[in-house]
């Protein structure tokens, strides 16, 4: 190996988050016992501080040691805290370790092989190194503003952790998207703040957002002017602490300068793709999340760079700190036994004997054909992070003394593994032994083997499970959460497109029933194409010669006639969409529009001919099933309003619903005993909020959870604290670590982060506090240690008889619906 | 639309409706079995006791709605099939308890003053009754569907408008326009806002004090006087129609936010009776049931 000199490292680790500093750590800790006279690793990174991620989280946020089963193993400490809490051990240990750490040092791009890597720095002093362990996360650089003195300082920050604490000062917040929003309206509250917009609109921001901000702007009493069609010329740094700095801005109506305290700037963030590909490394997919395939080791594609932390996947602090550690071992080539051992000997619960771990995740992994292509590590993880359930010989085997999570599940042969009419959020794979499956209701039970899989149909059109599914006598089934099959689809084409053929063929034989045998829909299957629909989009225009007709995927489809564009039916997934002129009327009779963001396959007429061609009964259920349509349609074709209404409850996400509250206007008294309802049966904090949200006419829909079908909140939870019950509610588990991604991620901004309150005081003493100014509604002040939590309405899962909100209301306005009610509501 | 969305009069079919014409018919039979009897019709007679009961019963059930309401996990039905069945069985209160007295109700004691404090329990019921029906949809049409909030928004634009257009004209007129969005009211007790009283004034030049705008009114008639004698003066005649137009559509808005206070007093200034008339009756109650067992 080559000997380290002043720029040639063994060892180059990227980003102080908690996975580089725990990297670090470990390789300080082999220096010392390898007698180093310097050390033989240096750690990068682009910000002025350790660690500029978790220091980016709100001042006093309570930082959570989740997941609660896994140990922690790293040099450095760590357990739950204040976000101040855990920066200051981090950085006593920085110092403790003397860690050898070069700041401002923003890493561009790598090149060379192991062994002679060259790393390219923003400041282009050489670096070259042996290996590269990547740690810098996925939250990307900041962008910063690009003219002169735009580096971080108190004058210009790129965060906002505690807006409160900036009183009477002069604010320029640039930006336009969500985080410059909200960060303007907060400090708006104590300061004067000026939002530099670059274009002529918020376009970018969310609803809810966007309405705050525009009322915002244009009331005369709030302290928020907006400048549009604005960018920045330059900026001046105070002269001396106190003084004011400026800002000078190009606007339509020429230049202008605006002299202020402080400037924050909320430009985004450049995601890592671009970085990652300049370092070498290949992504396993095009999607917009997926990251490079890794080895057991971490090791990617390119030999001699390691990934770990966000990068590699694992998005909690915890598990980024534990590979810290072993990726260095690793790197070194010493022996060791990955923390997360223990947890997979758990999962398997000595189900296979006394064979060693290794060998059982090969030997499974040998007999699942879906997942040949999956990376050793994302195969580890999907173990971790699922379940088995065992039965026959195999539960036998099972060490009856482990319990709780994660240990096996042992089923007698025959119980339900997934019934029809519920929602399931996991999919499952058999192993070992069988599955009998029952298509839909009705039909006959099929029995499948080793590598089939199932489960796929809810998780991919939010709609309840068409199918039933039993255990099979000694069997080994592995249940894997939805966040974990969403993340392999999203990363793997074979998964991907094997988990999609699946879906298709399902949906395409619950369709045709009485069934085509599968393998007669297997060719048509592959030939069928998904289209997306962005919401408003048209799939055809009435009075066009049909030549296709869709099935629809996910998603809601109206179809609307005349003129005034009637609302005449409303098709969700596994509907078909425009059979109508593939059945002998080759004129469309109405028009086709997604009402939410649809994917729809498309199948081609003589595809169509064909099927129907062959089978005879099934010209007939289809004909049956098309008056059925038509007859509905007629009653709502008479109804003039029914488009406008149709249009707004679907904008308000009612389309996506299984369970949203709509609230009559012409029976609410505006007696708020629903939203005291809620807080009563919620720990005092109402998840629904009445007089916010928007009404047509007598309808109105308060903000309050929808329990979408997909819902968004789930996609970037990082504890996957987000879970869906069997009757589809959509909750939020006390594993939530408050950091607001589904917050964001809502598009109907039902979610609030809340400081968990204590538990409710009894009734005297909450008349006194009501009495007394001091502030006792249970959100914590600013400066101490505030423990968040996102929450929001559970559809009352815990309260029994239902949803409270809907029980109280005096008068039957308030009422909880789903999207195939929506048309019953027209009809009214 | 079967199941959402249903009124309280006509909750499951009207169930209570049923209830309530059982009860009172059930109780007029009672009540008949007293004539052609030595003893004439009281509350006395067996059937008088038995009538006196049950409508001890039933008040005392209909006062549990208070608590009902309030348990918001209790299971015991919803809170509208609550509210419906109070709302009959409370109509069918005054006629059982009118036959339980036989009509005896002309003396002034606290027999009698417990059936009056009864009475205005049901009437300021009925006016709930009344409000609870109406007034809501009254409310929406009012608002245009939109919230309440968005109208204020809608105000408080037209006075920075109109505060703009003033600070160009002359001073006398100016000030007047300022001192009418100075000098509007609106809001005030909850009796104020039943009424909707308008305390709304502005200082008049012309009269040198400070005279009544309700409605707007004052500051329309003054610019409407102002504007033919503006007529050669091009610009003050632009900036003075501006401000009319103005004022009309705020004239509109105070008139749908005014109503909309009015409604919403009016969906609860009845229970400020309902509330305390039912504890007096209760209490008035008791001390009719202790008397009549003890001293009479
Ligand atoms: C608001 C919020 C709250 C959270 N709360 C919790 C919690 O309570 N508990 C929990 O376990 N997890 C929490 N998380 C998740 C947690 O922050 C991440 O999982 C963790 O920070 C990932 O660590 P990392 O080391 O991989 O990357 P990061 O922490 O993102 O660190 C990357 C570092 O690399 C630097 N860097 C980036 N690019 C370069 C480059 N090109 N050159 C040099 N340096 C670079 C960055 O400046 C940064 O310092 C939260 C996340 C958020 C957003
Ligand atoms: C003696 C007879 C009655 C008694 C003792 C009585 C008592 C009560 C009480 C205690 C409440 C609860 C108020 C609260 O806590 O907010 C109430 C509410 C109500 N009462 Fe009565 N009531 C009587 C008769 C009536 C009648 C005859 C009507 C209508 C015709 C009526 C209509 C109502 C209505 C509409 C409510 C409001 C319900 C709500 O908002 O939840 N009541 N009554
Ligand atoms: S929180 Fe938002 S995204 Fe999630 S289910 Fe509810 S409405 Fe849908
Ligand atoms: S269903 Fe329950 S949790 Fe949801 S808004 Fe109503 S009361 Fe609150
Ligand atoms: S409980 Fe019913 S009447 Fe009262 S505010 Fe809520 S929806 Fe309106």
């Amino acid at each position: 190996m080559q000997s380290t000199t002043a720029n040639h490292y063994e060892l180059v680790i990227i980003g102080t988050g908690p996975a580089g500093l725990s990297a670090a750590g470990r390789a300080a800790q082999l220096d010392l016992e390898n007698g180093a006279s310097s050390p033989t690793y240096i750690l990068l990174e682009s910000a002025s501080d350790i660690s500029s991620n978790v220091r980016s989280y709100q001042k006093g946020k309570h930082v959570m040691n989740e997941p609660g089963y896994l140990d922690l193993r790293s040099p450095m400490r760590f357990s739950s805290g204040s976000r101040e809490e855990v920066l200051g051990n981090w950085e006593d240990d920085t110092a403790r370790y003397a860690l050898n750490i070069r700041y401002d040092s923003e890493v561009t791009g790598i090149s060379g092989s192991k062994g002679a890597f060259d790393i390219q720095l923003r400041d282009k002093t050489p670096l070259g190194c042996s290996a590269v362990v990547l740690a810098s996360g996925t939250s990307g650089n900041v962008r910063l503003i690009g003219v002169e003195n735009d580096r971080p300082s108190d004058f210009v920050r790129y965060t906002l952790p505690d807006p409160y604490i900036f009183s009477d000062q002069v604010a320029v917040v640039i930006g336009a998207g969500d985080s410059a929003i909200e960060d303007a309206l907060a400090l708006s509250k104590q300061n004067y703040v000026h939002i530099i917009n670059r274009r002529s609109e918020f376009s970018r921001a969310k609803a809810g957002n966007l309405k705050d901000v525009l009322n915002a702007i244009n009331d005369s009493d709030s302290r928020l002017e907006c400048h549009y069609d604005s960018s920045v010329m330059s900026l001046q740094l105070p002269a001396a602490q106190g003084d004011q700095g400026c800002l000078v801005l190009t606007t339509p109506q020429g230049e202008r300068t605006i002299p202020c305290d402080l400037i924050i700037a909320r430009l985004g963030s450049l995601p890592p793709r671009a970085f990652l590909e300049k370092c070498g490394l290949t992504m396993s997919s095009q999607a917009a999340g997926a990251l490079p395939d890794l080895d057991r080791q971490y090791q990617s594609d390119v030999q001699g760079i390691y990934l770990i932390g966000a990068l590699s996947g694992y998005p909690l602090i915890k598990q980024a700190m534990n590979q810290g550690q072993d990726v260095v071992d690793f790197v070194a080539g010493n022996t060791i036994v990955p923390a997360d051992h223990t947890l997979i000997v758990k999962r398997l619960g000595g189900a296979f004997g006394d064979k060693g771990v290794d060998d059982v995740l090969d030997y499974m992994y040998e007999k699942i054909p879906l997942l040949q292509s999956v990376s050793p590590i994302a195969f580890r993880e999907l173990i971790i992070e699922s379940r088995l359930f065992v039965s026959g010989e195999w539960a036998d085997r099972v060490d009856k003394t482990l319990s709780g999570i994660g240990a096996p599940v042992i089923k007698p042969e025959n119980s339900f593994l997934m019934e029809a009419g519920l929602f399931v959020n996991k999919f499952y794979i058999v192993v070992e032994g069988s599955v009998s499956i029952q298509p839909y209701a009705g039909a006959a039970w099929e029995s499948s083997g080793p590598g089939a899989f199932f489960g796929e149909s809810c998780l991919f059109s939010g709609r309840s499970q068409a199918s039933s599914a039993v255990i099979g006598a000694n069997s080994v089934i592995i249940e894997i959460p939805r966040r974990i099959l969403i993340k392999l689809a999203n990363s793997n084409k074979a998964v991907r497109e094997g988990v999609d053929q699946s879906f298709v063929l399902g949906m395409l034989q619950a369709i045709f029933k009485p069934k085509i045998p599968s393998k007669n829909l297997l060719g048509l299957c592959a030939r069928l194409k998904t289209q997306t629909f962005e919401a408003g989009e048209q799939l055809y225009e009435e009075n066009t010669i049909g030549d296709c007709l869709y099935l629809v995927r996910s998603g809601t489809i109206n179809l609307v006639r005349g003129e005034n564009r009637k609302i005449i039916a409303d098709q969700y997934a596994g509907e078909l969409v425009g059979q109508l002129s593939l059945m002998g009327h080759p004129r469309r009779h109405n028009s086709a529009v997604a009402t939410t963001r649809a994917e729809a396959l498309v199948i081609d007429a003589v595809d169509f001919e064909e099927l129907l061609h062959n089978n005879p009964t099934i010209r007939k259920k289809l004909e049956d099933d098309l008056s059925v349509l038509l007859q509905e349609n007629n009653s709502l074709a008479t109804h003039d309003s029914s488009a406008k209404l149709m249009g707004f409850l679907m904008k308000q996400g009612l389309g996506e619903a299984t369970n949203a509250l709509a609230i009559d206007s012409s029976l609410c008294v505006g007696c708020d005993n629903c939203e005291k309802a809620c807080e009563d049966t919620h720990g005092g904090v109402s998840r629904l909020q009445r007089a916010l949200g928007d009404s047509l006419g007598r309808f109105h829909v308060p903000t309050a959870c929808r329990h979408c079908e997909t819902p968004h909140c789930m996609k970037d939870c990082p504890p996957d604290a987000i879970h869906r019950t069997p009757s589809g509610s959509v909750y939020i588990a006390d594993t939530c670590i408050g950091c607001g991604n589904c917050e964001s991620n809502c598009p109907y901004n039902v979610i609030e982060l809340v400081a968990t309150s204590e538990p409710k005081a009894p009734l005297w003493s909450r008349l006194f506090n009501a009495l007394s100014p001091s502030n006792s509604s249970g959100r914590a002040e600013t400066g101490s240690v505030v423990v968040k939590h996102a929450m929001k309405c559970d559809a009352c899962m815990s309260v029994s008889g239902g949803p409270a909100c809907v029980r109280a209301c005096p008068t039957g306005a308030a009422a909880r619906l789903g999207s195939e009610q929506l048309l019953s509501l027209l009809e009214k | 639309m079967t199941q959402l969305h249903q009124s309280i009069l006509s909750w499951r079919n009207y169930r209570y409706l049923a209830w309530f014409i059982v009860s009172v018919v059930a109780s007029l039979l009672v009540f008949v079995s007293q004539f052609g009897k030595p003893l004439p019709p009281s509350g006395s007679t067996w059937q008088g006791y038995v009538l006196g009961t049950f409508s001890t019963l039933l008040i005392i059930w209909l006062t549990f709605l208070g608590l009902r309401k309030r348990r918001y996990r209790s299971q015991m039905g919803t809170v509208q099939g609550w509210v419906s069945a109070h709302v009959y069985l409370g109509l069918s209160v005054p006629i059982v308890a009118f036959m339980h007295s036989a009509g005896q109700i002309e003396a002034l004691n606290i027999h009698t003053l417990t059936f009056w404090f009864m009475m205005v329990v049901i009437v300021s019921g009925f006016i709930g009754l009344y409000a609870y029906l109406h007034v809501p949809e009254r409310m929406n049409e009012n608002i245009g569907g939109k919230n309440i909030a968005h109208w204020i928004r809608e105000l408080s634009s037209i006075d920075r408008q109109l505060a703009e257009t003033a600070s160009a004209i002359n001073a006398d007129c100016c000030s007047e326009i300022l001192s009418a969005l100075d000098g509007t009211s609106l809001g005030g007790s909850k009796l104020v806002q039943l009424l909707g009283v308008d305390k709304s004034t502005l200082f008049s030049v012309e009269q040198g004090k400070v005279i009544s705008n309700a409605d707007q009114a004052a500051i329309i008639r003054i610019l409407s006087e102002r504007i033919p004698l503006a007529r050669d003066d091009e610009k003050l005649s632009i900036l003075l129609n501006t401000s009319f137009s103005l004022f009309g559509s705020r004239q509109q808005m105070l008139r749908i936010i005014r109503k909309d206070m009015r409604y919403k007093s009016l969906l609860s200034i009845w229970l400020h009776l309902h509330i305390p008339f039912t504890v007096s009756l209760l209490i008035g109650l008791m001390i009719h049931v202790f008397v009549i067992f003890f001293y009479w």
